[in-house]
C-alpha cells in the first residue's frame, strides 16, 4: 500500500506533538492503511516498554557525595555507593582500600608478570596459611562484624595505602576482616623495590586460606579446579567471596571459589594443578621454576619464602627464589602429596614443611583465578 | 530555598550560595540519575556519572545563561559526560545488565501503575538490555521522551536540535527498539 503521509507523523500522532491539521490526516490515513497502523502500534509498544522500567531512587551515597564535593572545592569524592544497604560509610573507607588492594595486585603484578605466551599455566599457590575454619553459616555474620569494625580502624590506614599507592601497605592484619586478607598478603610482599614483611595477622577463626591459581584462562583453569575437586570427591563448591567479585573488583579478572579442604585435599589438589611442570615454569621458588619476571619472584621474599610450592625439603626451596633452568625432573610427579617439588606445597606455608600424612579438619579455603597478562614477545 | 523556582536558585547559586545549588541537587538528581543510569546501563557508573555532572555543573554555574531550563542545561551536561565517561572507560556501546552480576540486574520494588504491570522483571531486563544496544542519540531522544515524558520542544532543547528532528529520530529509535526486543522476547505488547 502507498502511504501519503510521512511516517514519522504516526509517532508525532501517538505523542500528541501534532497540530490540529496532521492529526486529522494522519487519523484519517490509519483509518485505511494497515500497515501505518501496524507501525503505530510497534511504536507504541517500544514507547510503553520504556515508560515501564523502574524510576529508581537516587542511592543516598550519591547525594552525599555530591554535597560533600560541593562544601569541600577539592578534588571531588569519588564514591560509589555500595549495593548492599548494610555497608555504611563507615565501611566505605575499608571497602575502597581493599579495592586498591586487589586493582593493585591484579593491575600491578599482572602488568609485571612478563611471561612469554604459552600453554595454560596453572599453578596453586598459598596465600595465607594456618587458618582455622568457622561454619560455612557463621560466615556472613562474622563478614558483617568484621567489616564494620575492620572499616573503622582502617579508615586512618586508607590515605596513607593510597598515598603510596599501595606498595608499601602497611596493614595491621588485625584491622583487615578475614575475607579481605587475601590481596593484602600479596601487596605488602611484592611492593616494589622493598622487601616489606607484613606484619603477622594471628589467623582468627572463620579465617579462610586463601590460594591463587594462576594461569593463561581463567575460564579454564577454572574448569580444570573444579573438576579435581570433584575427583577429590568435593560436591560442594560456592562462588566465594561475592563481595570481592562485585563489590570489591567488579572488573577484576579473577573469579574466587569456596570449599571446605583437609590439609591433604589441598595437597592433593595442589600437586594435581601443578603435575605438569610446565605449567609452574613461572611460578618462582619452584624447583625447576624459571623466573621470567622479578616482581613476581619477589613474592618469595622474606616470610613469603618457600609459599609458592616448593618444599621445605627440596633441595632448592629453602633459597627461596631460584633462578634454575634445571632439567624438569619427572620423577617428582609421582611424589605423594607435599612431596612434589614442582610446587605440591604443604599447607603449612612458610617454607612449605613436608605434609605429614595425617588428618586434618576440614578448612575453609578460597581459591582465586587470577590471568596471566598476554604480552606479545 | 524549597519554594523557590530553579531560576532562582540558579541565580543565588551563581551568586555562591551552596544552599540553592543543594536544593538544585536535591530536587533534580533523581530525574538525571535515571536518564544516565538508562543511558549507560551501569549502575556504579551512574552513581559516578550523576555525581560528576553535578559537580560540573556547580563550578560552570556562572556559564549557564537561563536561556533554558535549568533541567536542560543538566541534561546535556550529564549526557556529555556519560557519553565521555563511557568512551574513556572502553566500555561497549551496549553493556548487558546480566553479565554477571546478578545483583546488579535486581530490579528493586517500586511502585507501579498496577494497569500497567505486564511485564515482569526480566522483560524490564531486557528493555533495558535493548535500550543499551541503541545508537547513543537514539537512546538519549527515547529516555527524554518515553522515560522522563519530555515535550518535543524540551528535547529538542537538550539535544539543540530542531523539533522535525526529535520526531523522526524519535519515530527510528522506537522502532529500532522495537525490532531489538522482538529479537529478545519475540512479540511484545
Amino acid at each position: 500500500m502507498n502511504c501519503t503521509i510521512q511516517k514519522e507523523k504516526l509517532t508525532g500522532y501517538y505523542d500528541g506533538e501534532l497540530d490540529a491539521a496532521e492529526r486529522a490526516e494522519v487519523e484519517s490515513h490509519i483509518a485505511g492503511c494497515s500497515d501505518c497502523l501496524r507501525e503505530l502500534d510497534e511504536i507504541k509498544s517500544a514507547s510503553a516498554a520504556v515508560r515501564a522500567l523502574t524510576r529508581h531512587s537516587v542511592p543516598k551515597g550519591v547525594t552525599e557525595g555530591i554535597l560533600k564535593s560541593l562544601a569541600a572545592p577539592a578534588e571531588p569524592v569519588r564514591m560509589r555507593p555500595r549495593r548492599t544497604a548494610w555497608l555504611g560509610w563507615a565501611t566505605s573507607a575499608a571497602a575502597a582500600l581493599f579495592v586498591g588492594l586487589n586493582l593493585f595486585y591484579f593491575t600491578t603484578l599482572g602488568k609485571k608478570e612478563s611471561v612469554p605466551p604459552g600453554d595454560d599455566q596453572m599453578v596453586l599457590a598459598p596465600q595465607e596459611r594456618n587458618q582455622q575454619p568457622p561454619s560455612m553459616e557463621a560466615r556472613n555474620q562474622k563478614r558483617t562484624e568484621t567489616a564494620d569494625t575492620a572499616a573503622e580502624k582502617d579508615s586512618k590506614d586508607d590515605v596513607s595505602v593510597r598515598k603510596d599507592q599501595l606498595k608499601d601497605a602497611q596493614l595491621s592484619k588485625k584491622e583487615e576482616p578475614s575475607e579481605t586478607t587475601r590481596p593484602e598478603k600479596m601487596e605488602t610482599s611484592k611492593s616494589e623495590g622493598k622487601a616489606e614483611t607484613p606484619p603477622k595477622k594471628p589467623a582468627a577463626p572463620g579465617d579462610p586460606a586463601f590460594y591463587t591459581v594462576y594461569s593463561w584462562d581463567v575460564a579454564s583453569a577454572r574448569e580444570r579446579v573444579e573438576k579435581e575437586l570433584k575427583s577429590l570427591g568435593i560436591t560442594k563448591i560456592e562462588k566465594g567471596a561475592k563481595e570481592f567479585d562485585r563489590t570489591a573488583h567488579a572488573e577484576a579478572q579473577d573469579t574466587c571459589i569456596e570449599v571446605e579442604l583437609t590439609e591433604e585435599q589441598i595437597a592433593q589438589l595442589q600437586q594435581r594443578l601443578n603435575r605438569d611442570k610446565k605449567r609452574m615454569t613461572y611460578v618462582p621458588g619452584i624447583q625447576g621454576a624459571e623466573f621470567a619476571d622479578e616482581e613476581l619472584a619477589k613474592l618469595e621474599e622474606g616470610e613469603n619464602r618457600g609459599r609458592f610450592g616448593a618444599r621445605e625439603d627440596a633441595p632448592d626451596s629453602k633459597g627461596g627464589i631460584e633462578k634454575k633452568k634445571s632439567a624438569e625432573d619427572p620423577k617428582a610427579d609421582s611424589n605423594g602429596p607435599g612431596a612434589d617439588k614442582d610446587g605440591g606445597k604443604p599447607m603449612t606455608g612458610g617454607g612449605g614443611g613436608a605434609a605429614k600424612a595425617k588428618e586434618s579438619p576440614r578448612k575453609r579455603v578460597v581459591i582465586y583465578f587470577h590471568e596471566f597478562e598476554k604480552k606479545d614477545k | 530555598m524549597k519554594d523557590l523556582p530553579d531560576r532562582e536558585l540558579v541565580q543565588r547559586a551563581k551568586q555562591g550560595s551552596l544552599e540553592a545549588f543543594n536544593e538544585l541537587v536535591v530536587r533534580h538528581q533523581e530525574k538525571i540519575f535515571n536518564a544516565v543510569y538508562r543511558f549507560c546501563s551501569h549502575w556504579d557508573d551512574a552513581c559516578d556519572i550523576t555525581q560528576r555532572a553535578f559537580i560540573n555543573a556547580f563550578r560552570k554555574i556562572s556559564e549557564f545563561k537561563g536561556d533554558s531550563a535549568f533541567t536542560t542545561w543538566m541534561y546535556r551536561i550529564a549526557f556529555n559526560q556519560s557519553v565521555s565517561f563511557r568512551r574513556e572507560s572502553g566500555r561497549q556501546k551496549a553493556v548487558s545488565l546480566y553479565t554477571k552480576d546478578d545483583e546488579m540486574v535486581r530490579e528493586p520494588a517500586y511502585e507501579e501503575n498496577p494497569g500497567e504491570r505486564m511485564e515482569n522483571d526480566d522483560s524490564r531486563r531486557k528493555v533495558q538490555q535493548a535500550l543499551g544496544l541503541l545508537e547513543e542519540e537514539d537512546r538519549q531522544i527515547i529516555i527524554l521522551k518515553d522515560l522522563q515524558n519530555h515535550s518535543y520542544d524540551e528535547i529538542a532543547a537538550v539535544l539543540d536540535i530542531p523539533k522535525g528532528t526529535v520526531r523522526s529520530r524519535l519515530h527510528r529509535a522506537r522502532l529500532e527498539l522495537r525490532a531489538k526486543l522482538k529479537s529478545f522476547i519475540g512479540t511484545h505488547r
